[in-house]
């Protein structure tokens, strides 16, 4: 309403928005009032929702196991989605078993063939035995993150807690891997190779740090990079709203909703990318503990 | 040329003629497609790169800090296997670095290497 009635009158005025005119000197004030308001006192009447308020866990069905909070929240329930669309895509897709794949069915054996690749090319042949796995991981990795990316979703892989039970299981599974495979001898990871046998007391903590450190820098990457993105993507949908009701036209709400277009472009291929950086990321460490460098 | 002439090769098709086919065949099909990690270094920009060895460095520390006050915790000791453990961590974190950055400088300059084989190919 408001904003319409400043446009019909700058049309009205003809252009003129110098401030010697009179008249538009009187709505340039009314412009001023507006961006004085959007920085002062009724500032809630403009802006939108906290841009964490996205990550917030609500529990949907309250339970407890002794002291134990196992609540099915959100985020369970998002993750029981992923899980059911992953399998129902891939079950319903290859049904028709056809030589000739169509649409769904191409979109199945694409995944399988890329993470068929990923696993031959990083780990060998070896890490045949191991694909149902990195399919699992990457397939909840991906769908979690793209399920976030639909407007008012939550997403799961947002949260350290998930991620870093993620990376943990992986750390622990494939430690487990390397000891049963190499006994003892598997500790010669932590020894690089040629290096004299004096520098062991400092290069030997040096590498189990750097061992430990694996399951976190796998998780916070994942967690980071999704938090930010749905941050940046939440504060730039506010700039669209505060600008876009600023009482210059619809002018500068147009600048944040192209950044807010390319960014969305972006997430989506964060999405994809992330998902395949944590799944890189467990082949090699899984190559490394089975062939032990 | 055998494989020009239709008629020879259905006459011969012996199981060694085919071993050598689909071998020939599987070396067609891998030499134009690229590995992941080529893929991968070509799409994670530079920003892409930072984050990660950032990401490197810091769980490098944090682990050497974690350990140093556990170990400090445990035994009393506060804060001199912290102060150690700081450092340990600090190099560990180096480690991860220069370890992301090498295999990323490896993947880059194989894509490189197979861009200029592929121009040079194209040119002749």
């Amino acid at each position: 309403m408001r904003r319409a009635r400043a446009s019909r009158q700058s049309a009205g005025n003809g252009n003129t928005r110098t401030p010697a005119d009179p008249s538009a000197g009187e709505e340039w004030d009314k412009h001023l009032a507006g961006l004085r308001r959007l920085a002062g006192a009724d500032v809630k009447e403009t802006t939108v929702a906290s841009p964490l308020d996205q990550f917030t866990i609500k529990p949907i069905v309250p339970l407890s196991l002794g002291k134990l909070d196992i609540s099915f929240t959100n985020s369970a329930l998002m993750m029981g989605i992923a899980v059911a669309l992953i399998a129902g895509v891939l079950v319903f897709s290859v049904r028709s078993r056809d030589l000739v794949p169509g649409r769904l069915q191409s979109v199945a054996e694409l995944g399988y063939e890329f993470i068929a690749g990923m696993v031959r090319e990083n780990v060998g042949d070896e890490g045949r035995k191991y694909f149902p796995f990195i399919f699992s991981v990457f397939s909840f990795v991906l769908m979690g993150n793209l399920l976030g990316m639909l407007p008012g979703a939550f997403t799961f892989t947002s949260h350290i807690a998930v991620t870093f039970a993620m990376a943990l299981t992986i750390f622990v599974g494939i430690t487990l891997i390397g000891l049963t495979r190499h006994g003892t001898h598997f500790f010669s990871l932590f020894f690089p190779h040629g290096a004299p046998i004096a520098a062991a007391p400092i290069l030997i903590p040096i590498e189990v740090i750097s061992y430990l450190s694996r399951p976190i820098s796998l998780s916070v990457r994942l967690f980071a990079n999704m938090t930010v993105g749905h941050i940046i993507l939440k504060i730039f949908a506010g700039f669209v709203v505060t600008l876009g009701s600023v009482q210059f036209f619809i002018l500068p709400g147009i600048l944040p909703f192209g950044m807010l277009i390319g960014l969305t472009a972006l997430e989506f291929f964060v999405a994809f990318l992330q998902a395949y950086i944590f799944t890189i990321l467990s082949c090699i460490y899984l190559n490394d503990a089975i062939h032990l460098h | 040329m055998s494989e020009t002439d239709p008629g020879k090769t259905s006459s011969s098709s012996s199981g060694d003629d085919f071993a050598a086919r689909l071998a020939a065949a599987r070396g067609r099909r891998d030499a134009g497609r690229e590995t992941t990690s080529d893929v991968a270094a070509r799409n994670t920009g530079q920003l892409g790169l930072g984050f990660r060895i950032a990401v490197d460095l810091l769980a490098g520390v944090t682990v050497g800090v974690g350990m140093g006050l556990v170990l400090d915790r445990w035994l009393g000791t506060s804060p001199w296997f912290l102060l150690v453990f700081l450092i340990l961590g600090f190099a560990a974190g180096m480690t991860n670095m220069l370890r992301t950055v090498r295999a990323n400088d490896a993947a880059r300059a194989r894509v490189a290497a197979e861009r200029r084989e592929r121009e040079h190919k194209d040119a002749r």
